[in-house]
């Protein structure tokens, strides 16, 4: 009985469920039927056997990863440069979506958010290419603004004193706009009386802010950092592929691209698929942690 | 009504984007199609930086149909080589035929794949194709070669091989080396031949760098080179002969251990923290590298010869008496001064037959015919008659097609009629003097440069090399599975050693990779190789080619 009143009900927003269905397709085929594929981290992945018919190997991909000897440096920079991305790169897009939300000119407001959505849609080849061409120390625009200033040409890509800034300052810049939205349609859902009550009782602008917008999107600020701790061992492959460089491999090497590296360069499927499903069972480790403990800190929670 | 249409339209637009979703996963695959009459087959053509015609139809490729009945369709790589095997092989996304580079990862990627049944076992078909047979009898294959891959694997014979010199006047020398800008040179007072020593090279090269050179208001970098560093690293050979040295007691080790790599490693690391190496050329693309040499801003590459030659074009056009000329010859570590120039000459090439491909005899018929002397020439010099014809029994360009591809510096006029579009890594043994006319199309001022780089360069003549390497032997060592992953560092290591802050720090990076080699079984490895070559003659001395 129920469950015929459940599909009476799908059946009426039919609509909604079909557009839902490329989404939901994307991740079936993409997320769901590849992890067949993870049983690969204990074959010996032949060409021949395939993922099913390879023979069976046991944990030694797993202990060949935790006897290399980067294999503790390729952790700690993963966890470095998430964290780093964590810390400095979540609340940018608060702060953007806070900002918006105060100008009341509507055309600039709308040019503003235009202009910071682009950049999410730029490749990361692009944004390094551009990178590389305005941080040149030889005829790079930077460079040449800081000689004509008298100052020393500085190397900025591919130096470690640069990494972490180029790394962040490129990562902010290209998503910021992008992940700002949903908070504006966060802010955008608050009641509007909350506000007005605020400004009777005298309240001003960072006032209003501090007591009605942050709270009203507080708690998809906390869902979006529960779900983005699942990153913490992914640091950006693309980004990280172009923009480390021999001279920075010590702090830049990470495993996204070690998983890639060593699984598409050198062709050990079995021992990648290893590093990737160690990648991605301290993430989901990580992510059931945060969740509980924002279970009981606060009442916001993913499940 | 309007709801209707709505819905309709919602409808349509969800299934179309779902059908197109799924659409996308769907295998594109190559194969043999049945075209008509004719066989189209698919070829990868795994050379990084490879480019084709802007169609698939050229006069070549109809001249070729014509003869075999057979059209092809060709592809080329973008990016790592190695990748592309084991890409290739690990999603089944196969070609008819594969052709690729003869050694690294990429042959043992082939190995691999023969091993493991992706490959056609040609043992029983090969006697009937007398051009292939030729290309791989033993006697036309080097030893560790023949024993690695050519002669077979498990006893079978999968692979085909090109390009190595049918006789003394098909030897080619790519004459690797240092090449400086004559007029930057002439600006600060260094005569080229005068720099012999690793020593003297460093002290050319700050002078460059002290002369503040600068190009369009750009500074000029003194040493540099081209993709991903290739191949700034040559001057190794001023340190050691080659990968595996004598330890002392008769017995060999990678140059890895030594302290001559590790004098090698300080050297260089010494010219980057001085500003005397290009920084970004270990991450550069060519496309980058050669805008820098188009512009003018490197006054030393190192590389060989014809890339020089083919980057520097334009700006030698636009800039009259700034050609790339040879330094030295440099000091060759454990040679003696008089000794000929020690080259591996050997095919740069193997081609396979996938497990993919439907009609393998079309395949070995197409590739009996490119390797044929009928097919050779086709693809190297253009369809008889009309780019080329015979004079005094020679083939001699046409002066109208010369001149075309004279003008065009893109190359793009000469692929667009079937020219150096892969087909070339097909042609059996090279006998580009000794059945053909050398290089028609090259001009008489590249001639003319290369002739005069051999001279300087090579002063005592060079000394093919025959004898073992003992790095085609380490891969046949039991252990070697394990070690291969250490020893494919090797490169990505020095290169962050370069760049270490400190010399300390530098040799701690090598000494950490060292510590990782022997603990996955180098020493092994090594016991096998030694025992492996007792008695035969081991390559001592090696200069790239």
């Amino acid at each position: 009985m129920k469950s015929s009143l459940l599909w009476k009900r799908v059946w009426r927003h039919k609509l909604f469920y079909l557009f839902m269905l490329p989404g939901i397709a994307w991740f079936f085929i993409f997320s769901y039927v590849p992890l067949y594929g993870l049983q690969v981290a204990f074959r010996d992945f032949t060409f021949v056997g395939g993922f099913t018919g390879s023979p069976w190997a046991g944990l030694k991909y797993f202990e060949q990863f935790f006897d290399y000897y980067q294999s503790g440096a390729i952790i700690r920079n993963t966890i470095v440069i998430s964290l780093l991305k964590l810390l400095v790169g979540f609340p940018m897009p608060i702060i953007l979506a806070l900002l918006l939300n105060e100008i009341r000119n509507l055309k600039f407001k709308k040019t503003i958010q235009t202009l910071s959505y682009l950049p999410y849609f730029v490749s990361w080849i692009v944004v390094v290419t551009l990178m590389q061409r305005l941080l040149s120390m030889y005829g790079g625009p930077v460079n040449d603004l800081l000689t004509s200033m008298g100052m020393q040409p500085v190397q900025f890509m591919y130096n470690t004193t640069w990494f972490y800034q180029l790394i962040l300052g490129s990562d902010i810049w290209k998503n910021i706009g992008w992940n700002s939205i949903i908070y504006m349609a966060a802010i955008a859902g608050i009641d509007q009386q909350l506000y007005e009550a605020a400004k009777i009782d005298g309240a001003g602008r960072f006032r209003q802010i501090w007591h009605v917008t942050l709270p009203g999107i507080r708690n998809i600020a906390v869902i979006l950092f529960i779900l983005a701790t699942g990153s913490l061992m992914s640091a950006g492959f693309e980004q990280l592929l172009l923009l480390n460089g021999p001279a920075t491999a010590n702090i830049g090497s990470v495993l996204d691209v070690h998983v890639i590296t060593s699984g598409i360069q050198q062709g050990r499927l079995s021992y990648a698929a290893a590093v990737g499903l160690f990648q991605s069972g301290i993430a989901l480790v990580l992510i059931v942690t945060v969740n509980w403990i924002a279970r009981k800190v606060s009442d916001v929670s993913l499940f | 009504m309007a709801k209707f249409r709505m819905k309709t339209v919602g409808s349509l637009l969800s299934a179309m984007m779902l059908t197109s979703l799924l659409y996308g996963c769907g295998g594109g695959g190559g194969g043999d199609s049945a075209d008509g009459d004719a066989v189209t087959l698919t070829i990868l053509n795994n050379w990084n930086g490879s480019s084709g015609p802007d169609t698939d139809t050229t006069p070549v490729t109809k001249a070729i149909e014509e003869k075999t009945g057979i059209k092809i369709k060709i592809d080329y790589t973008k990016g790592s080589e190695v990748e592309k095997v084991n890409q290739i092989f690990a999603t089944q996304d196969l070609p008819d035929i594969y052709t690729g580079p003869a050694w690294g990862g990429e042959l043992d990627g082939i190995i691999k794949a023969a091993k493991e049944g992706q490959l056609v076992d040609l043992t029983d078909k090969i006697d009937k194709y007398p051009n292939l047979a030729k290309a791989i009898a033993k006697e036309n294959v080097p030893p560790a070669l023949y024993e690695k891959a050519i002669g077979g694997i498990d006893g079978k014979k999968y692979m085909l091989y090109q390009n190595h010199p049918a006789t003394g006047d098909d030897v080619n020398d790519w004459l690797y080396g240092f090449y400086v800008r004559k007029d930057i040179a002439e600006k600060v007072g260094v005569d080229p031949q005068s720099v012999k020593t690793k020593e003297d090279l460093y002290q050319f090269l700050k002078k460059i760098k002290d002369a503040n050179l600068t190009e369009n208001g750009m500074p000029v970098l003194p040493l540099g080179g081209f993709h991903d560093g290739w191949a700034v690293g040559i001057g190794s050979t001023m340190f050691y002969g080659t990968s595996y040295v004598d330890k002392g007691d008769g017995s060999l080790e990678n140059v890895f251990f030594t302290k001559a790599y590790e004098d090698y490693t300080l050297y260089y690391r010494k010219l980057i923290a001085e500003g005397l190496l290009d920084p970004e050329a270990f991450t550069q693309t060519d496309p980058i590298a050669n805008e820098k040499i188009k512009q003018g801003r490197i006054a030393v590459l190192a590389a060989h010869y014809p890339a020089i030659l083919d980057a520097s074009k334009d700006y030698v056009k636009s800039h009259p008496g700034s050609d790339y000329v040879p330094v030295g010859p440099l000091e060759r570590a454990g040679a003696e001064p008089n000794r000929p120039v020690d080259l591996s000459i050997q095919g740069n090439n193997v081609t396979v037959i996938t497990k993919k491909a439907k009609n393998v005899d079309a395949a070995l018929k197409l590739l009996d015919f490119l390797a044929s002397d009928e097919g050779f020439m086709l693809v190297r010099y253009g369809v008889e008659g009309v780019h080329w014809e015979k004079v005094d029994g020679k083939p001699a360009a046409k002066k109208e097609w010369f001149d075309k591809f004279y003008e065009d510096t893109t190359g793009k006029v000469k692929k667009n009629e079937g020219i150096g579009i892969g087909l070339e890594n097909m042609t059996g043994m090279d006998r580009i003097n000794s059945v053909g006319g050398g290089d028609i199309w090259a001009d008489q001022e590249r001639l003319k440069a290369m002739d005069n780089a051999r001279k300087i360069l090579r002063p005592n003549g060079i000394s093919v090399i025959s004898a073992f390497n003992p790095g085609d032997v380490i891969t046949k060592a039991p252990g070697w599975e394990a070690l291969k992953p250490s020893m494919d560092q090797v490169g990505d290591v020095w290169k962050q050693a370069i760049f270490a802050k400190s010399d300390d720090a530098a040799l701690k990076v090598i000494n950490d990779l060292r510590d990782q080699i022997k603990k996955t079984g180098y020493d092994d490895a090594m016991r096998f190789v030694n025992e492996e070559l007792k008695g035969k003659e081991v390559v001592k001395l090696a200069m790239p080619n």
